[in-house]
């Protein structure tokens, strides 16, 4: 996390305040277990929404309870969805006891390097943290220069037009059972716009608009980026969270217009109870840079697939993808390249690690339609098999419908090479160090695109990992 | 009768000890399906699967191949080489899988379709499912039309677009057709492709 | 006597960039030019262009071989008409005999009647590769699978020689060269048996102490900013490129 932003230690017990413009909820509300269209029209009554959005809600809940479990991937047999609390208002939830939180999420918070002020919110102890006077100054940055950054709920009420116009445009809620889910239970997340030609230089991150939502289990981000601008959005933590909720399941849609370029970078290290289910899409109009980092490092099962429209002349994409599946972890990760228009190029790499009987499969797809031609594409997916105990798959599709084009799909996977190994060690390092030192160097290329902090915090838990696996 | 013919199926365990198989196949046009079911189940037994895939006027196939290592040391290479012109088009899903325990096994597919045509088409899925680490596996696909780089580095020397261009494409198949252990179908092949033997 | 005339070029690149800003040259066919410069001022553009290369768009300027208007020719046309060009990285071409590559490239230009049988075109290149002194059997192998960077380079040479040309762009053809190779490439260019004008990109001065220019010209920025004799070529050697620009 930001260690920059660490400013005040004590947590601020004025909830309305601590929230900044968040909209505050009139009670404290919990729904009950399960899911149902009473419930899900209570959240939207709750929230004071308007009308139409209370319907899109019941819709979208509709179509959720007819939706089967897909019948690839991962095995979610064991999301129990009448046990879980499908909302629960920040104000109301309650945190852990710092006694309470297991021992070895405090070793390696201690061992990586986390700051004390950040130990307790990541482990849920703390509400939110105070961060109110930086986030202040960065917020007057940004709106000088037009720019709205709000959490999702406060965007609704306030710019309903913008919202409606966007919500839903690139994810529609029957797009798969969990986009229907989330479209009939969101709350939270991040609500982005940009205007014409602003180019925003500092990173913008989600906790700065610090609540207890910015960790929501079921997050809706919106980011709309007009022509010619920029932004680098980053969300999400190294250092591994601890909560209780058993199922995320997120949808962020990203629309990118003429010449504009967004960057968005997610860090993910929930904890080994949670499915980690997210729809994450990007369209990229012509001229356009659209550019995921994704970094995907807990829970227990994670399906995440974040896609590139590529829908105008020359637009070019990027997804920079890490996944490191752990014991008891299946990483399902990838990403889509979808080429509309021609001239269009994108490039996916992805790493991937195992380790310690983890699973991590690469699941992904390159489209290129009839009529875009002049098309580049290429993937490189890489995959390092530390032990046997673990497993590793590679799942591509790549499908070709205009011949002018160039598509490249490579694949490897194998285990720590016995010569680099063997040359480490003769330079005296310990055969946990020497691993370590491969291992980070086999993500590098993903890891330098991560802001500092980041990368030095993940390579610290790479270490840590490794001394776990290796001992 | 006629829909037998059009797919063909094929399930072969190699089961002896250090055996090596070589499967060549070529499919002019002639199937709509091909499946490929082999596993190696001999310790250090070998697989090369050589698959040419002509295509013409409204030629459409759907090819899957499963490759399966269950024991040490096995080896797999899979190539696959398509041509493919009018508006003939390919569809290929491949798995090549090594159970746990088959240490020091190493597998290689590459799949490379040229789209000579605007209304060639190819989809190629090959697959990758590995649960022992101590292997070497990967692949490698391409699909597209003729190089560019390579056309204009032809031409700098003289040679027409055409003929630049049937040079790329005979050199993209003469290495691979010479691992046919029957030298009729390189021959064949060339002829089909109206290409002078040099 | 033929004239490479490249006249007032100004050229983009494909994301629109401009990288030569109105270049003109005049090359005789029994003249050696040497074109110096940083890196990133458009040297191997102006090679690329002038030999076709589709990704670039000439938006000014005309070239010329021999008074025949070659600028909107296809690459293969420009190499009928007289021109060469040694690639900076040649291209590898998978599956592709070295040997019938070149003997095809040398029938183009040829009529029937001249044309030479595989077996002549052989003994032909062996004859030449051995000056250039390679490891390995040329004729055998797939055009620059494989090579080394060096072999590459000698590779681009040998075609030089067997193709024989009216002018010949050579771009960076000592770069990745050990000195042994250099001395080979040298002798061979210096020593061709028929006319040509060479256009000569250099990396390192290093290869004019082997290859003496006639002309040598800096190119900046997209511009020719100075020509002079082989003293010039001299005179950067001892003091770089930047008494140019500030001067």
């Amino acid at each position: 996390m930001k260690h920059s932003l660490m400013v005040k230690k004590q947590t601020v017990k004025n909830t309305t305040y601590a929230y900044g413009f968040h909209k505050k909820e009139s009670s404290v509300f919990k729904t009950p277990k399960g899911i149902n269209q009473k419930i899900v029209e209570s959240i939207s009554d709750h929230k004071n929404e308007p009308s139409w959005m209370t319907k899109i809600r019941v819709e979208a809940y509709q179509i959720f309870k007819n939706y089967e479990l897909p019948k690839w991937g991962p095995d979610l047999s064991g999301i129990d969805f009448s046990g879980i609390h499908y909302y629960n208002s920040p104000s109301n939830k309650k945190f852990k006891n710092w006694m309470d939180v297991p021992k070895d999420i405090k070793d390696t918070y201690d061992k990586i390097g986390v700051p004390e002020a950040e130990k307790k919110f990541l482990a849920g102890v703390g509400a939110q943290y105070d961060s109110e006077v930086v986030y202040h100054n960065l917020k007057n940055e940004w709106e000088k220069l037009g720019v709205i950054f709000v959490d999702t709920d406060t965007a609704l009420q306030k710019y309903p037009e913008l919202f409606r116009q966007y919500f839903g445009s690139l994810v529609p809620t029957a797009d798969n059972k969990f986009s229907a889910l989330n479209t009939a239970v969101w709350s939270g997340g991040s609500f982005l716009y940009v205007p014409k030609n602003v180019k925003v230089e500092i990173p913008l991150q989600a906790y700065f608009r610090i609540n207890a939502n910015a960790m929501g289990q079921f997050e809706r981000t919106l980011i709309i980026a007009e022509e010619g601008s920029y932004v680098h959005y980053i969300e999400g933590c190294s250092a591994p969270i601890y909560t209780g909720d058993s199922l995320h399941s997120a949808v962020v849609e990203v629309i990118v217009k003429k010449g504009a370029r967004v960057r968005y970078t997610t860090v993910q290290n929930w904890s080994n109870n949670v499915y980690n289910l997210v729809t994450k899409r990007m369209r990229v109009e012509e001229e356009g840079v659209g550019e995921w980092v994704d970094g995907n490092l807990g829970s227990k099962i994670n399906m995440k697939y974040p896609s590139l429209i590529l829908a105008g002349k020359g637009a070019r994409g990027e997804l920079l993808s890490l996944a490191y599946a752990g014991r008891g972890q299946h990483q399902d990760a990838g990403g889509k390249a979808i080429h509309l228009a021609p001239y269009t190029t994108s490039t996916i790499t992805s790493k991937s690690v195992s380790v310690g009987g983890g699973r991590s499969s690469y699941r992904g797809m390159v489209k290129i339609a009839n009529g875009a031609k002049g098309v580049k594409s290429f993937v490189r997916c890489d995959a390092l098999l530390l032990d046997e105990l673990s497993r590793s798959d590679t799942y591509p599709v790549n499908i070709v419908e205009e011949q002018d084009v160039t598509l490249g799909h490579e694949a490897s996977v194998s285990k720590i090479g016995e010569q680099q190994l063997f040359y480490l060690m003769s330079r005296g390092l310990s055969e946990t160090q020497a691993t370590s030192l491969i291992v980070n160097g086999f993500i590098e290329p993903i890891v330098k695109e991560l802001p500092l902090e980041y990368a030095v915090e993940l390579n610290r838990l790479i270490n840590l990992s490794m001394e776990n696996a290796i001992a | 009768m006629q829909l037998r013919k059009r797919i063909m199926n094929y399930k072969l365990r190699i089961k002896k000890e250090n055996e090596e198989i070589v499967i060549p196949v070529v499919w002019i046009g002639k199937e709509k399906e091909i499946n490929y079911d082999i596993s190696l189940d001999g310790v250090g037994s070998s697989l090369i699967f050589l698959m040419l895939l002509l295509g013409e006027k409204e030629g459409k196939v759907k090819i899957n191949i499963n490759v399966n290592h269950q024991a040490k040391e096995t080896k797999s290479k899979v190539i696959i080489k398509g041509v493919i012109n009018d508006s003939a088009s390919v569809d290929f899903e491949g798995l090549v899988k090594i159970e746990k325990g088959s240490k020091g096994a190493n597998a290689w597919l590459s799949a490379n379709l040229l789209l000579l045509s605007k209304t060639a088409k190819g989809r190629a899925m090959p697959a990758l499912e590995i649960l022992e680490n101590d292997i070497k596996a990967g692949h490698a696909t391409t699909v597209g039309k003729v190089n560019d780089q390579e056309l204009f580095y032809l031409m700098s020397r003289g040679l027409s677009k055409t003929k630049a261009r049937d040079l790329i494409i005979q050199g993209f198949l003469s290495g691979f057709l010479n691992d046919f252990p029957d030298g009729k179908i390189k021959t064949e092949a060339l002829n089909k492709l109206k290409y002078e033997n040099i | 006597m033929k004239s490479l005339i490249i006249e007032n070029l100004y050229v983009k690149t494909s994301d629109g960039k401009e990288i030569l800003k109105g270049i003109s040259l005049v090359i005789k066919q029994n003249e050696i030019h040497a074109i110096m410069g940083p890196n990133g001022g458009g040297k191997s553009t102006l090679a690329q262009v002038v030999m076709g290369n589709p990704g670039f768009t000439i938006t000014k300027g005309k070239i010329l071989i021999d008074k025949k208007d070659i600028t909107k020719l296809p690459a293969n046309k420009r190499a009928l008409s007289g021109l060469f060009l040694g690639f900076q990285y040649p291209v590898e071409v998978p599956g592709v005999n070295f040997a019938n590559f070149l003997r095809m490239a040398a029938n183009e230009k040829k009529v029937k009647s001249e044309k030479s049988s595989p077996i002549a075109f052989r003994n032909l290149i062996a004859q030449e590769s051995k000056k250039l002194a390679f490891s390995h059997d040329i004729t055998k192998r797939f055009l620059n699978e494989g090579f080394s960077g060096g072999e590459k380079k000698k590779a681009e040479v040998l075609q030089l020689a067997l193709l024989k040309p009216d002018f010949a762009i050579l771009d960076e053809p000592d770069s990745g060269l050990d000195v042994d190779a250099l001395k080979y490439i040298s002798k061979t260019i210096t020593g061709l048996t028929f006319p040509v004008g060479i256009l000569l990109i250099t990396h390192y001065q290093r290869i004019l102490h082997f290859i003496k220019p006639d002309f040598v010209h800096i190119l900046i920025d997209g511009k020719i900013v100075k020509s002079g004799n082989h003293l010039l070529a001299k005179q950067i050697e001892k003091s770089g490129y930047e008494t140019l620009t500030n001067g």
